[in-house]
């Protein structure tokens, strides 16, 4: 009974420490270069993979980032001011690739999303995107991700001809991963645990009746 | 002589112009800073804007980052913000710390609402102190957040590796030998 007592202490305090960081979030940081060719549509990235945030794998770095995605369309009137171009990932090979230092293949994915905005004149702006992991080592911790990374030091700044011409710059930013599967929810563990013991519990005091009568 | 008093006003002119034209993009080494977990990221109102995040990394041109243990980075400003979608929208001033590194103050900063939750800030900074800044008074903060995805910033041209005062030393020391060994020679 006491050791029984003994192990629900710890799982119970196990499964608090885990409820206690259930706001992590999962990100790895990058830098690098991006490059656009207005004559295929293509803008490419490669990154180093620098730093990590609340990834409970032991990973080796730097790492690489590699992307390729290609031009969809540009909208300069939602937003007076502001350029918005969309991009799409390529439906025949993985859309971006990250690997560690050892070149290991961390997580292969396929962007959902993947846009580009900026107010006219800066030359900077925001990249943001979700993608689908499909493959790599981290797939069975990870099942979805998002990248906002700052887009600076671009060789021509926004505009609605932006995407007409060929541009290069820097991108410093940041993955956010989700979890691939929710844990079962630990008040349920402890409750299941606790109605455990109350039968254990009562089971003991009938045999100890039986004995003594 | 009028050759030498031109040259001297041309290099004048063209060091107070230069902090003018450097301060158009980040200049590296930068200091990379991104919200972490436990970090409130930007937050923007009417009459504010702060960050609270943290710096992680020296980025250099070519080179490869350098990882630094965390350093807290915190931004606050005052100033006016309209709420709309578009340029400038947000006009702020205000100070910037990154721990024991840098220090400075910034009278321009600028927010963008790039809509849908997207925004991007930027200003050229004066640095006031911190062992980053060395003897640079200039520099410049740019970085972008969002709503759901966090926050991630730039401030560039910043002191990163003193040069060690052995090399002075060394260096002053061969000029001499090539001043005697010239002497000698005349």
């Amino acid at each position: 009974m006491k050791n029984l007592l003994r192990i629900q202490a710890i799982i119970g305090l196990a499964l608090t420490l885990m409820v206690s960081s259930a706001n992590a979030t999962p990100t790895l940081f990058f830098d690098g270069d991006i490059a656009y060719t207005a004559s295929s549509g293509e803008l490419s990235g490669l990154a180093d993979v620098i730093d990590s945030d609340d990834i409970s794998a032991s990973l080796d770095l730097p790492g690489t980032l590699d992307f390729v995605v290609s031009f969809s369309s540009v909208d300069s009137l939602t937003f007076p001011g502001i350029t918005i171009a969309e991009f799409a990932g390529d439906a025949l090979s993985d859309d971006l690739i990250i690997m560690d230092a050892m070149a290991n293949v961390l997580l292969t994915g396929n962007f959902v999303s993947f846009e580009i905005r900026g107010a006219n004149t800066r030359d900077f702006g925001i990249i943001s995107s979700a993608f689908e992991i499909n493959g790599g080592s981290l797939m069975s911790d990870f099942s979805t991700g998002n990248i906002l990374a700052l887009q600076f030091n671009m060789s021509s700044a926004f505009s609605e001809d932006l995407f007409r011409q060929d541009f290069d710059g820097l991108i410093d930013g940041r993955m956010t991963f989700e979890y691939a599967a929710t844990p079962e929810p630990s008040v349920l563990v402890i409750l299941g645990m606790g109605l455990v013991l109350v039968g254990f519990a009562n089971s003991n005091l009938r045999n100890r009746i039986t004995t003594k009568l | 002589m009028r050759t030498g008093k031109f040259v001297t006003k041309l290099l004048l002119a063209l060091t107070l112009a230069l902090p003018t034209l450097t301060n158009a993009a980040v200049i590296l080494p930068a200091l990379d800073i991104q919200s972490q977990t436990g970090d409130t990221g930007a937050s923007l109102t009417a009459t504010t804007f702060d960050i609270d995040a943290t710096a992680i990394a020296i980025i250099f041109n070519g080179a490869p980052d350098q990882v630094i243990p965390d350093e807290i980075f915190t931004l606050t400003s005052t100033g006016t913000y309209s709420g709309n979608v578009g340029l400038a929208e947000g006009v702020f001033s205000g100070t910037f710390s990154v721990g024991s590194l840098l220090s400075g103050s910034f009278g321009n900063l600028e927010v963008d609402n790039l809509g849908a939750g997207f925004y991007s800030f930027s200003a050229d900074v004066s640095y006031t102190g911190g062992d980053l800044a060395g003897s640079l008074l200039t520099g410049r903060i740019e970085g972008d957040f969002s709503d759901l995805l966090g926050t991630t910033a730039k401030v560039g041209q910043i002191t990163v590796v003193p040069v060690p005062a052995t090399i002075w030393l060394f260096g002053s020391g061969l000029i001499g030998l090539v001043a005697v060994s010239r002497r000698k020679q005349s």
